[in-house]
Parts: C-alpha cells; structure tokens; sequence
C-alpha cells in the first residue's frame, strides 16, 4: 500500500476524507483500471466491498455512491500519465461476474 | 474509475487545464526549446524506407498559463512526406521519439505518412493520416510548428483531431492491457507491424501487449476484425 502523501492536491483533482479502507485512512491511491468487490448469495443479496467494508444494492447503486468520474488515458510521459476525467453520471457500470467454482 | 476524489470546479479534465482551454484570438507562439534528432523508418509496400525523425520541445503560453508540448516530426526525404503530432512535452527531450521507436509504426503510401500508435486505459489505436510535403526536415518542421501553434488555439488541442481515427480495441478483452487480478496496473500496447494488403483492400495492425493480437482495418480504418493470435 502506498503511503498517504501530505498533500491533498493532485493536478485537477483533490483528495477527499473519504472512507477508511485498503489498511489506510483515508485511502492514498483512488484511481484503479479495476475495483473487485464481492456478490452476496441471492437469498441475501447486494454486494459487498470489502476494501471498504461497505454493501452496494446493484451495479447503479455502487456506481451512484462509490464512483467520482471515468479516465481516458491521453498521454505518457516518464513519470506521470495524463487522464481526460468525464465526472460520473447516472448508470453505466455493468459488472463482470468471476465465479470462485 | 476515480474512487473518492473531488473534481475543481468547471475542469472535468484532469490533464486539462491545458484541453479545458477556452479558444483564443491569437494564435499562441510556439517557442522551440530543444531538438533532439533520430531516425526511423516507415513502412511501404516495397520494404522499409528511412525516416528522419525530430522531436522539438517547445515552450507556449496557454490562457492557464506556460506549459512545454512536444512536437515530434516524421520526415521521408526521398517522397518529402511528412507528419506531425502534437503531445505534452516529457522532462526528457527525446521520449516522445524514443516512443516512436519503441511502439508505435508508420506507414507511407500514395505519398501521405499514416502513423499507428496504441494506448492502454481503455485499449486503443489511433491512426493519423497526414499528406504533408516539404523540401527537407527544416522546412517540415517549420511547418509543423505553425500547425501545431494553430491547433492549440482550439479547445481540447489535446484530443484526436479530425485527421485521427480512434479505434476501440475492448473486443480484444479487457485482459489484452489489464492483468486480470491487477486493479492499477496495465500495459500500453505496442504497434509491432503494419501492412497493407493490396489484394483484400485493408491494413494488417499487429499489437503486443499482454498478448499478440492482429487488427484488420478496411480502406477507411473500419474494423473488419480483431483477434488474439498468440
């Protein structure tokens, strides 16, 4: 787990207080190209996030609490990459299901 | 995804500041900083021709303030064809360049350089045709540098211009850039050949990243197929 820096301020975007999670609080990195989270049995059902310790209904509603925008990737350069970041709006996440059979 | 973090205001685009920019009335001189030199090749229907390559790193002053681009200049001497992308500038003079050699193809037909270049986040090739033609590498990049001053006067400078075509490479799986348990991590493919056959009337795109796959484009970039191949 990388360290939190004492800096919330990264180019455009700024790092909230958010949710305690990943051994840290708040949690240093917050852009992922994936994110797992667990499906809870049908006879229960939602889904539970345990790099946060919260549960998600569906798919909208993850996306609705959990999701600040979605990032192209634009450029590289030696040490940084570049994003155009659409800020997220209404659902459009699908989940992939991996089956632990 | 971009989990827990608030936006600035009115910026939607992280790396832009420099795409958010609102036009300008004057178009933005581009102040060559350093050049740096090398060579390449492209590819052609008869083999490979050589290429001359320069990147030029240029200072500019956007509406938001100074920022350093990097115009990087293909250049056929014997055709005079040329080519040039615009691109932020890297802390080393060469890597936009290096890149070139590195990953990316060129191909020259009918007198017009079409360049191959691939990027992970989601995967994707972007192909730029250009019918440029000038007298020698200076002149080449005497042209650029005017064009490149030009495009930065538009909003999202940054973005595939009209003369880009992007094409979505997700039908090859997410896993072709992403490790399947990374969540962080992936890979920007490279474009390890191009070809164009003249029989079938479409290009031939090999990539390599978590795996080889095989692109085929028809006359006008449309994708006729895409699969792994090994």
């Amino acid at each position: 787990m990388v360290a939190l820096p004492p800096w919330t301020a990264f180019g455009s975007f700024t790092s909230l207080p958010t949710l305690a999670g990943q051994n840290t609080s708040p949690p240093s990195e917050k852009v992922f190209t994936q994110h797992f989270i667990i499906q809870v049995p049908p006879t229960t059902g939602g889904y539970y996030d345990p790099s946060y310790g919260v549960t998600y209904t569906n798919a909208c509603n993850f996306e609705t609490n959990a999701v600040a925008g979605y990032a192209f990737k634009e450029s590289y350069r030696a040490s940084t990459q570049n994003f155009e970041v659409r800020e997220a709006s209404g659902c459009n996440i699908t989940f992939k299901v991996f089956s632990t059979n | 995804m971009v989990h827990g973090i608030r936006f600035v205001p009115l910026l939607t685009a992280l790396s832009l500041s420099l795409s958010a920019l609102a036009a300008v009335g004057n178009n933005p001189p581009l102040t060559v900083e350093s050049r740096f030199n090398g060579a390449g090749s492209a590819v052609t229907s008869q083999g490979r021709v050589k290429l001359e390559l320069r990147e030029v790193r240029t200072d500019v002053v956007l509406p938001d303030g100074p920022a350093k681009l990097s115009v990087l200049v293909l250049f056929e001497p014997n055709s005079g064809a040329f080519l040039w992308r615009l691109d932020l500038a890297d802390v080393s003079a060469s890597l936009r360049a290096l890149q070139f050699a590195d990953g990316q193809a060129a191909f020259l037909k009918d007198g017009e350089i079409i360049h191959f270049r691939a990027m992970d986040g989601p995967p994707r090739l972007f192909v730029l045709e250009f019918r440029g033609h000038a007298s020698s590498m200076d002149d080449a990049e005497a042209q650029a540098l005017k064009a490149a001053g030009e495009s930065t006067k538009h909003r999202g400078w940054l973005d595939p211009g009209p003369n880009t075509r992007v094409i979505s490479l997700l039908n090859l799986d997410r896993d072709f850039t992403v490790p399947p348990l990374s969540v962080a991590t992936s890979i920007m493919p490279k474009v390890t050949d191009v070809r164009w056959d003249a029989d079938a009337h479409h290009w031939v795109v090999t990539l390599k990243a978590r795996w080889t796959a095989e692109v085929i484009l028809d006359a006008n970039y449309n994708v006729v197929s895409m699969r792994k191949i090994e």
